[in-house]
């Protein structure tokens, strides 16, 4: 789904056509066909930097992408360099072998990802700011895909935050917070529905498994089916705040608690590291910040509404929240993926 | 991602070799080999024009990177066309002259404490040149972020001593064990870094409370926040090249002590200052020196 700027395998493309293997043979070859007595035309040829492809009937960005880059779903990257449009057959289509654009930055500006926070979903009912309606989640999730948008797993965040790899210029995160049962008996149809993977952030002491919040065996269930399962402390306390009576020292191990402990929780009952946290209330300080850092999480998430553009702070990542009073047009009004330069 | 067929592919790439010169054939023709007299048709034949022109009307336009790769293109299709290369390389020591440029005005502007434009300038000189650390470093805020301080230990320091000094509370010396893990028992050893966090430990400037649940969330304000939040951080760069400037200064003047000082002060701000850390080795080692000559 993502151009790596210098990942291995393109490096090791790059290295390819730099050596100039003279011919690539795909894996497999059809049966030999009668001998011809003249050359079939060439139809690619490649450079360190690139390939020129000539293209033929029934191409398409997708099989272009297959073919030459090994990955089908890498479409974007070929027609966000070229144009939306392929050009007829028998025109050339130019291939770039490594990112065009790493972090999303542009001579006219530079991209930005909107992260989508949901915490409840319910069939029916009344919503509220913290509980979206189920055909209003499937109605913006089916707005997503009719729009271009690519939902992407925080993984592919990271390394765009990190501006070596190019992300396709609409991307969308979606996350969950706290642990409510209805993410797995309402979001999780929707979401497989479309193919969009998920982060779902826990707070450990919700995990109990009732008719309102998840069990670990449904945690477990998600994890193994596209969720990414993250950390959102133990108790959900406030962390940037020290309570009147607490001393520093307390606080400070309070916070040490909920941020390691809830790590070795989820890592005991999914099998898999946590490397994210979301900070309950999107609540922090430099102090909590550090610690985060300090303690090997690679990226931590407040809830201020803005997307996010390359140059975040690793442990300030914005997250917009999704509320269930919203309308379409307010959902989409939270989906800004460029910002122009000149636009302040 | 790029994989499966895509490593097949590319491996398969590898076994058939590294002979003969770029450019190469993709695609393996299905039938025997072709009679060597044989002629394919040129299909790429106007590829040479047409990069050509793309080039210069990207170029024109400023898209300098975009500009390079077409004229690679030509060069590719016209390996022995020295004007197509010195294209190349006229246009490869354009970028960099622009990026070098770019990066200048962002340190003035920076030290003019603009800090906005020198954000712009600093994402200018990323687009022209993605592996400049330096830039990369300066927009994102590494080594000069809002979480830590730098101290550099001297004569006497302990962990209690420090903590009183910066906290105003022995204390808090946990802290400094915790940030910066030290062999237990250990003494500090002069001139060793240590990374202090900025106890801040109150509310959150702003926060909307969403009805019905007690969530506070800041509203963002476009990328205006994001260039706004570093502001702080500016402000310390510019203040760590002032005190690295003086330090020179004083350097010059002969005054080791006073160098040492305010480079120690440039790494309070600037941890990842690229010289202060390894000028006050050199001046401690003069120091050293000039105050025991065998």
């Amino acid at each position: 789904m993502r151009a790596r700027g210098l990942s291995p395998l393109l490096l090791l493309s790059i290295l390819i056509w730099g050596c100039a293997g003279p011919e690539i043979r795909p894996p497999a070859l059809p049966p030999p066909a009668p001998p011809v007595t003249t050359a079939p035309p060439t139809t690619a040829r490649g450079f360190p930097d690139f390939i020129v492809a000539i293209v033929r009937p029934g191409d398409s960005y997708s099989s272009l992408a297959a073919k030459y880059l090994g990955d089908r779903s890498m479409d974007w990257f070929l027609s966000e360099f070229n144009g939306n449009t392929l050009p007829a057959p028998g025109q050339d289509v130019l291939i770039p072998l490594a990112s065009y654009a790493p972090g999303g930055l542009w001579p006219t500006g530079y991209q930005t990802v909107p992260v989508l926070t949901y915490h409840k979903l319910s069939r029916n009912g009344i919503p509220d700011a913290m509980t979206v309606r189920e055909a209003d989640f499937e109605a913006q999730m089916r707005f997503l895909r009719e729009n271009g948008y690519r939902v992407l797993p925080l993984d592919d965040l990271f390394e765009f935050l990190r501006f070596r790899r190019q992300i396709p210029a609409r991307s969308v995160v979606i996350t969950f917070d706290d642990g409510w049962r209805s993410v797995y008996d309402i979001a999780w149809p929707i979401l497989k529905k479309y193919g969009y993977p998920a982060t779902l952030f826990v707070y450990t002491d919700l995990i109990v498994g009732s008719r309102e919040t998840l069990s670990w065996d449904q945690v477990r269930e998600l994890s193994r089916n596209g969720f990414d399962i993250e950390g959102h402390s133990k108790t959900h306390r406030y962390l940037g705040r020290r309570e009147r009576k607490e001393s520093f020292r307390d606080y400070f191990e309070s916070v040490r608690k909920e941020i390691v402990e809830s790590a070795r929780i989820i890592l005991k009952h999914t099998g898999r590291e946590v490397k994210y946290l979301a900070y309950p209330y999107g609540d922090t300080n430099s102090l909590v910040a550090a610690m985060t850092r300090r303690e090997g999480y690679r990226l931590a998430f407040t809830v201020e509404r803005e997307s996010v553009p390359f140059f975040s702070n690793d442990y300030r990542v914005s997250r917009e929240m999704i509320y269930g009073t919203f309308t379409l047009k307010d959902f989409e009004n939270n989906l800004t993926t460029f910002h122009k330069f000149g636009s302040e | 991602m790029i994989a499966g067929k895509g490593c097949l592919v590319l491996a398969a790439a590898l076994l058939a070799g590294c002979a003969g010169a770029i450019p190469v054939r993709v695609e393996r023709p299905t039938g025997n080999a072709p009679s060597p007299a044989a002629e394919a048709p040129d299909l790429f034949r106007g590829v040479p024009g047409k990069y050509r022109e793309l080039a210069d009307s990207v170029e024109r336009a400023g898209d300098l990177r975009r500009a390079l790769l077409y004229r690679k293109v030509v060069e590719g299709f016209a390996p022995d066309d020295a004007d197509a290369r010195g294209q190349v390389e006229r246009l490869k020591r354009k970028i960099r002259g622009q990026a070098d440029r770019h990066y200048l005005a962002a340190l003035a502007l920076e030290k003019n404490g603009e800090s906005a434009k020198a954000m712009r300038e600093f994402l200018a000189v990323l687009l022209l040149d993605p592996d400049n650390e330096a830039a990369l470093r300066r927009v994102k805020n590494e080594g000069a972020g809002l979480e830590f301080r730098f101290w550099t230990v001297r004569e006497g320091d302990t962990l209690r001593k420090i903590a009183g000094e910066v906290y105003r509370d022995p204390d808090k010396e946990f802290l400094i064990a915790y940030f910066n893990p030290l062999p237990k028992g250990s003494l500090l050893s002069v001139g060793t870094g240590l990374r202090l966090p900025d106890v801040d430990t109150g509310p959150p400037a702003t926060t909307e409370k969403a009805p019905g649940y007690s969530h506070p969330v800041k509203e963002g304000n476009g990328h205006r926040n994001a260039v706004e939040r570093k502001e702080d951080a500016g402000r310390k760069l510019r203040e760590a090249d002032a005190h690295y400037a003086a330090g020179i200064r004083r350097f010059l003047a002969e005054d080791l002590d006073g160098a040492i000082r305010e480079w120690e002060k440039t790494l309070s701000l600037d941890p990842a200052h690229p010289k202060a850390r390894t000028d006050i080795e050199k001046a401690r080692r003069l120091k050293g020196r000039i105050e025991s000559p065998k």
